[in-house]
């Protein structure tokens, strides 16, 4: 990001090379729906774009860049009609439904990933089917590459409150493959 | 694979990540890369129209600072050109002397204030004797060694002297008139005085009047009228007005 800010254009292809699937995961996962995620996508880089003269190495690029996506993902949610906002770190909604419901996903695409076989797909939608807040965490943790310290900083939660996220989301997925064994 | 167990308290599980790595490949689509790129370069080049700017005023301040330090090269090199080079009111011709300081490459001399060379003359005075009147003698060839006593080999001095002080960049005015004294010292030493002709003792005065070096000029003249009761009769009309006033 620094290269990008002293002048190289190619510094910022790689940039976005390293880290386009990664966001627009993060985000696709989040909300269940390509064309929001597309658009949360974009919008993102091009915060990242519009703040290259003034982005200082306080943190790791990776953590940066996650924290806009996840302001992002936040201010999506309360701009949405008809949809009652969600925190990421409200931990007390649980079903799938219900999430896809208060996220506006595609209820039509919930239902089509509950009917895959196949343990990857089984995954997605188990990770559909879990609060918010663990979602997140787990999401931060294969997608973005981000260390429990670094997810704990840019949540604001403590260490601790992230690893009981994670373990929670880690076995409810446990769960989605056990019969599959 | 790997068998689970509900509620292991592991929260990193290596099988889980990599089933979630293989089912969880979706990118985002070719368009939207295209514009996030196009928006990144875009601003790249909005910099890039500075650039040329910025080359062009850094162009200019170089220029501004070169045009402020010229006059300041100026400055240095003035003092040096403006002095004015003394001239002989008669040309006195030193092509020995031109060539050593051409071969030294000395820059222009400093000038010998007249009051130095009075001084200086009036030393060289002192050490003559009054008697010191001859017929002016060719100087000794170069190389030669001298063998005669003391006094020819101080003249010779004198003259290597004056030679040294030319072609170490002494004015050449001032040269001239030190060689032409230290010559007729070293030639009115060498001969007895009463052989110099008045015509010579004329020329002698002349020479050193012209080259500007009155002091020697007067006390040639006054050798001339101790030696010649008529002295002032062989003057020309140039130098009798200046002579009047040698006593």
């Amino acid at each position: 990001m620094l290269a990008y800010a002293g002048g190289s254009a190619a510094a910022f292809e790689r940039l976005y090379e390293r880290h386009r699937g990664g966001t627009y995961r993060y985000l696709l996962r989040h909300t269940g729906n390509a064309a929001t995620a597309e658009e949360l996508h974009q919008e993102v880089w091009l915060k990242v774009v519009r703040a290259r003269d003034t982005w200082s190495a306080q943190a790791r690029f990776a953590t940066w860049l996650y924290t806009i996506a996840r302001n992002a993902l936040v201010d999506h949610w309360r701009a949405s009609r008809g949809a009652r906002f969600v925190s990421l770190d409200d931990e007390g909604v649980e079903s799938a439904v219900e999430i896809a419901l208060l996220n506006d996903r595609d209820e039509a695409g919930l239902l089509s990933t509950t009917m895959r076989v196949e343990s990857g797909q089984r995954l997605i939608a188990a990770l559909e089917a879990i609060p918010p807040a663990q979602r997140d965490a787990f999401l931060l943790h294969v997608e973005a590459g981000l260390a429990l310290r670094e997810i704990a900083a840019m949540s604001g939660m403590s260490v601790e409150t992230v690893k009981s996220r994670l373990r929670y989301a880690y076995g409810r997925l446990r769960t989605a493959l056990e019969d599959l064994q | 694979m790997k068998t689970w167990r509900p509620g292991e308290d592991d929260e990193f599980d290596i099988t889980i990540d990599g089933e979630w790595r293989k089912a969880s490949r979706e990118e985002p689509p070719p368009h939207v890369d295209a514009a996030i790129l196009a928006a990144a370069r875009t601003r790249r080049s909005r910099f890039a129209t500075w650039q040329p700017l910025a080359a062009a005023a850094a162009v200019a301040g170089l220029a501004f600072l070169l045009v402020q330090l010229l006059p300041r090269e100026r400055d240095v090199e003035q003092p040096i050109l403006m002095e004015p080079a003394p001239q002989p009111s008669t040309p006195v011709k030193q092509p020995g002397a031109i060539a050593n300081a051409t071969i030294q490459g000395t820059t222009e001399p400093a000038p010998i204030s007249p009051g130095v060379r009075e001084n200086e003359a009036r030393k060289r005075d002192q050490s003559l004797p009054d008697s010191a009147l001859a017929l002016p003698q060719q100087p000794t060839e170069a190389g030669e060694p001298r063998k005669d006593a003391s006094p020819g080999s101080r003249q010779l001095s004198k003259e290597s002297r004056a030679d040294a002080e030319l072609a170490a960049g002494a004015p050449a005015p001032a040269a001239a008139a030190e060689r032409a004294a230290a010559r007729a010292e070293s030639s009115s030493l060498a001969a007895p005085t009463a052989q110099m002709p008045p015509a010579q003792w004329v020329t002698l005065i002349e020479t050193l009047y012209a080259s500007g070096d009155r002091a020697a000029a007067a006390a040639q003249l006054r050798t001339f009228r101790n030696e010649h009761a008529d002295a002032d009769r062989y003057l020309p009309e140039a130098i009798r007005e200046w002579a009047s006033t040698v006593e």
